[in-house]
């Protein structure tokens, strides 16, 4: 139990513990290192390679884009980490994003556009949308959470059915009032500016607002997580449930916010991806839950449950947003990059149940 | 009466009943790197 399971001491002791174990074990520790750390050594590599080969990469307008991208994807994987520490896994946060934004868009377009979706609907006041897709996001975690916490489902089944069933929500809602199943855009400019609206410019590059809200939701996260009671059990539940139940948590309740918190989460990312792309289809947030979680797992929250970090969580987005305009700047094909994201995925959770195995 | 002592040892989460050495799981890690690498190589056509 507790925030993280990577063992005390400092740089320092480290090494000059290491200076005193025996051959083998010191090849067992570099192996461990490297292993452990393939990831990060990865991507560094990468980097540093891009920036040789495309020197435009590390210029500071790609540096904010980078920045811009981490703070829009943040949030998700913030909701994502949750059921991750739980030892579970939440594959609908792609479409909550998807329907919320699409709510929002649909609650937030022009007056006077001919392809209002609600033509007599006034330009409502975005706390009163804001509220009102966070209640969606809400419902959809407490329906998965319930079933997680009360009927023992794997979260994995419980979030493909949620995952399928808010797809056909989308479907459904695009085709209400003057809409007819089209992309919803034609966004008040009251919306867009409170999303990308320029925060502050550094070097002539204007920084987004939406960048301020990522870091204060993650901030407000930092402190849910490890100076709340729930913070606690949460990962108190996912260490080990039936210990966490004896030691007097309420395993059921703690599930169930845990989900809930979640889909406020994706909710909040739903708005924002509304306001920043200002065109919202029945694809919108589709597959963002794989990148959420790879990056959950590149920054050390574990499938083995009970670990996680928020500067974890934030290095894992920023990692991978680092990796995907890098391989942009590499002109490689989208096509090419779905294999690229996969394999990632893929990897980073070898290298998670490697930790494991090494523990164990 | 024995009393029976309750097994509250942590089962793994997802990597429940895992049985692999850590050599393998070395190889497999070692394996997937060098694809993801030769992906992005030939990807970006370096």
């Amino acid at each position: 139990m507790g925030e993280s399971r990577t063992s005390g001491g400092g740089l320092f002791s480290r090494f000059a513990e290491f200076k005193h174990l025996s051959g083998n074990d010191k090849r067992r520790a570099v192996s461990d290192l490297i292993f452990n750390n393939a990831m990060f050594i990865i991507i560094a590599i990468a980097i540093v390679f891009i920036a040789i080969r495309v020197p435009e990469f590390l210029s500071l307008s790609s540096i904010i884009n980078i920045v811009s991208l981490t703070a829009a994807r943040l949030p998700i994987a913030l909701g994502v980490a949750g059921a991750i520490v739980l030892s579970g896994t939440d594959i609908s946060a792609g479409r909550v994003v998807g329907l919320t934004a699409c709510i929002a868009a649909s609650l937030l377009q022009m007056t006077d556009y001919p392809k209002k979706m609600f033509p007599d609907l006034p330009v409502l006041p975005l706390i009163v949308v804001l509220l009102a897709v966070l209640a969606v996001g809400a419902v959809i975690g407490l329906i998965n959470g319930f079933f997680v916490a009360k009927f023992k489902l794997h979260p994995f089944i419980v979030t493909l059915s949620t995952q399928l069933i808010v797809f056909g929500a989308v479907l459904m809602y695009l085709m209400i009032g003057n809409n007819n199943g089209q992309t919803l855009s034609g966004l008040d400019p009251s919306y867009t500016d409170f999303v990308r609206g320029t925060l502050f410019r550094v070097g002539g590059v204007a920084v987004p607002r939406y960048v301020l809200y990522s870091a204060v939701l993650t901030v407000i996260m930092w402190f849910i997580w490890n100076k709340t009671t729930f913070g606690k059990n949460m990962f108190a539940v996912g260490s080990n449930e039936e210990a966490a139940n004896v030691s007097g948590v309420n395993v059921f309740k703690t599930i169930v916010l845990v989900f809930m918190l979640a889909g406020v989460m994706y909710a909040v990312t739903g708005f924002i991806e509304g306001g920043r792309i200002a065109s919202c289809s029945a694809n919108t947030g589709l597959n963002y839950e794989g990148d959420a979680i790879a990056a959950c797992v590149i920054g050390g929250v574990s499938f083995v449950g009970g670990t996680g970090k928020i500067s974890g969580i934030v290095t894992g987005v920023f990692l991978l947003q680092l990796i995907f305009v890098g391989l942009n700047f590499l002109s490689v094909s989208a096509n090419m990059l779905y294999i690229i994201k996969g394999l990632i995925i893929l990897t980073a959770c070898a290298i998670d149940m490697r930790k494991y195995l090494a523990r164990k | 009466m024995k009393r029976e002592k309750q097994s509250i040892k942590n089962d793994g989460g997802l990597y429940r009943g895992v049985k692999m050495s850590l050599r393998t799981a070395d190889i497999i890690i070692t394996v997937l790197v060098a694809v993801l690498v030769a992906t992005v190589l030939i990807a970006g056509n370096i």
